[in-house]
């Protein structure tokens, strides 16, 4: 059983996840080509991209052919492909980057060890190596961002409204947080402050012995580039913290002669729900496994504790599916 | 006269006032076939295209609009107002030729309902392009385009961000396109006329 003391520190270590980028002016807009030293930061990966623009600019500034632009003229790229400036860096990289994630094995063997880990290193995907550009904005792919950051902070609020309306079966929270909470919250995941953060999202959240109706939570996964499709599949569908007990009933029946009690959501017995192609066992990954914030998650995490403990700013699970093989 | 429009009726849905996509798709479908009756009546005559398709995650009822607009009003875009001292020249100038206001642009609405997987409710996205601007316009084109004065402070009382905002339609396109999106969480919590009704009258108010 979980407390408040335990999520706090779990959620502390996630507002702690750090990504190396090392950020390269995109050649075309370079007076010197590509001999322009690249900009290298450690970024939160709860963090979004435009919050380095302003930083990205003023490097690369002197630089650029165009020196008319903007910071928010500014959008990213890997290996080409145009990066969603409304979610999350740590989910980007875990979508695009296709590391291996670090599991309970790696760290087990890194105890073991006598030398220091080099997991990172080893899969050879670190620092993240991405592009910035500041002009050719690609209009069918990115929406363009304002001066003032209000499309940013419009898509995160959304976002927060959405994963409230899910928790709690209404959106009254949000819809009655004061204007300053209400950017308040957004500063906060900007700043990376997280006991600023705290205080607000207890407000939204509901207290630890209520309940969620239903988490906040979507799966991402990647499709083949010959599939016809976008590159990405995003799975949504209501995922109550509980099974209801008539589910269980027929299993259980041989097993209690009392009533059946509900048993708790684990992102296994969700993900055999919804995916039960690529997760037909609900306690092993076979053919894909979970991923989050970098990290494998176990089969049999409780999704309520998932969410209360590694959601990101905006309240949601971000989950990438990783094919395994 | 044109048939008025009648929506599924509410007892019709299994847990009014969310639709499942069932319902959903159904609700899409009369509306469609009610359309194609009625073809190009004064009615439907704003209405470039209306189609029903469906998606990995659903169907989705996809509408567009064009709408022409004159010089006086690209000048409100920004794309170059004439300084007053051209306008003096003109008026003070008996012999200048008087140009018509002949000078058009157009701009298309597009218009996608879908059925959120979060509310449970039919959510209205929307793009404005303009034909010579690369990529959707602005909120503030939106609402000077699209919202008539009368609303206009009404939309933008509700809530932090008013009733028009720009949100993700993640789920309706894996392509991420960045939508404006009509906010669904009070029409949820005061349901009132059936959604679907209510998105038929706000697409009559844009």
């Amino acid at each position: 059983m979980y407390n408040q003391s335990t999520l706090n520190s779990i959620q502390k270590a996630v507002w702690d996840g750090k990504l190396p980028l090392q950020i390269e002016l995109a050649a075309s807009e370079s007076r010197t080509f590509d001999q322009t030293d690249p900009y290298l930061i450690s970024s939160p990966r709860i963090s979004y991209l435009p919050s380095l623009l302003p930083r990205l600019h003023a490097f690369f500034s002197s630089s650029l052919i165009d020196p008319s632009s903007s910071p928010h003229d500014g959008w990213l790229s890997f290996e080409g492909v145009p990066l969603k400036w409304h979610l999350p860096i740590g989910l980007l990289y875990d979508l695009y980057a296709g590391a291996d994630p670090a599991s309970k094995a790696d760290r087990d063997a890194s105890e073991d060890a006598t030398e220091p880990s080099t997991d990172d290193s080893a899969r050879g995907s670190l620092p993240w190596r991405l592009t910035v550009h500041f002009s050719d904005w690609p209009n069918e792919e990115l929406v363009r961002l304002d001066a003032n950051g209000m499309v940013m902070n419009d898509a995160f609020i959304n976002s927060v409204k959405e994963a409230d309306f899910l928790r709690n079966g209404t959106a009254k929270k949000i819809m009655s947080l004061s204007k300053e909470d209400s950017s308040g919250l957004w500063k906060a995941v900007e700043d990376v402050d997280l006991p600023s953060y705290q205080r607000i999202s207890n407000i939204l959240l509901p207290p630890l012995n209520q309940p969620f109706r239903n988490i906040p939570i979507r799966f991402f996964l990647p499709l083949p580039p010959d599939s016809g499709s976008p590159s990405l599949k995003i799975v949504q569908s209501p995922v109550p913290p509980s099974l209801p007990p008539s589910s269980m009933a027929a299993s259980q029946a041989t097993l209690s002669r009392g009533s059946p009690a509900p048993q708790t959501q684990t992102i296994g017995s969700a993900l055999h729900s919804l995916l039960p192609n690529l997760f037909p066992s609900r306690r092993t990954p076979v053919l894909a496994k979970p991923v989050l914030h970098g990290a494998a998650v176990p089969m049999s995490a409780p999704v309520e504790e998932l969410v209360r403990s590694c959601a990101y700013g905006d309240g949601w699970l971000y989950v990438v599916i990783q094919m395994m093989g | 006269m044109a048939t008025p429009l009648t929506p599924p009726r509410a007892h019709s849905c299994s847990a009014f006032p969310f639709l499942s996509e069932q319902e959903f798709e159904s609700a899409c479908r009369f509306l469609v076939d009610r359309l194609h009756m009625l073809g190009s009546s004064p009615a439907v005559g704003c209405w470039s295209s209306t189609q029903l398709t469906r998606k990995e995650n659903g169907p989705i009822l996809k509408i567009s609009r064009n709408i022409d607009i004159n010089h006086h009003d690209e000048d409100l875009m920004g794309s170059g107002r004439p300084d007053e001292s051209q306008l003096e020249l003109h008026e003070d100038d008996p012999e200048a030729l008087v140009r018509g206001s002949d000078h058009r642009a157009r701009l298309q609405v597009n218009y996608e309902i879908i059925l959120s997987s979060t509310y449970q409710v039919p959510v209205l996205y929307f793009t404005l392009r303009h034909d010579s601007h690369p990529g959707p316009l602005g909120l503030d084109a939106v609402y000077r385009y699209l919202v008539s004065n009368q609303h206009k402070n009404e939309l933008q009382s509700v809530g932090v961000m008013g009733s028009i905002s720009f949100g993700v339609g993640a789920i309706a396109h894996n392509r991420f396109m960045i939508q404006t999106e009509l906010m669904p969480c009070s029409t949820i919590q005061n349901p009132g006329p059936p959604p679907f009704l209510s998105i038929h009258v706000i697409l009559r108010t844009l």
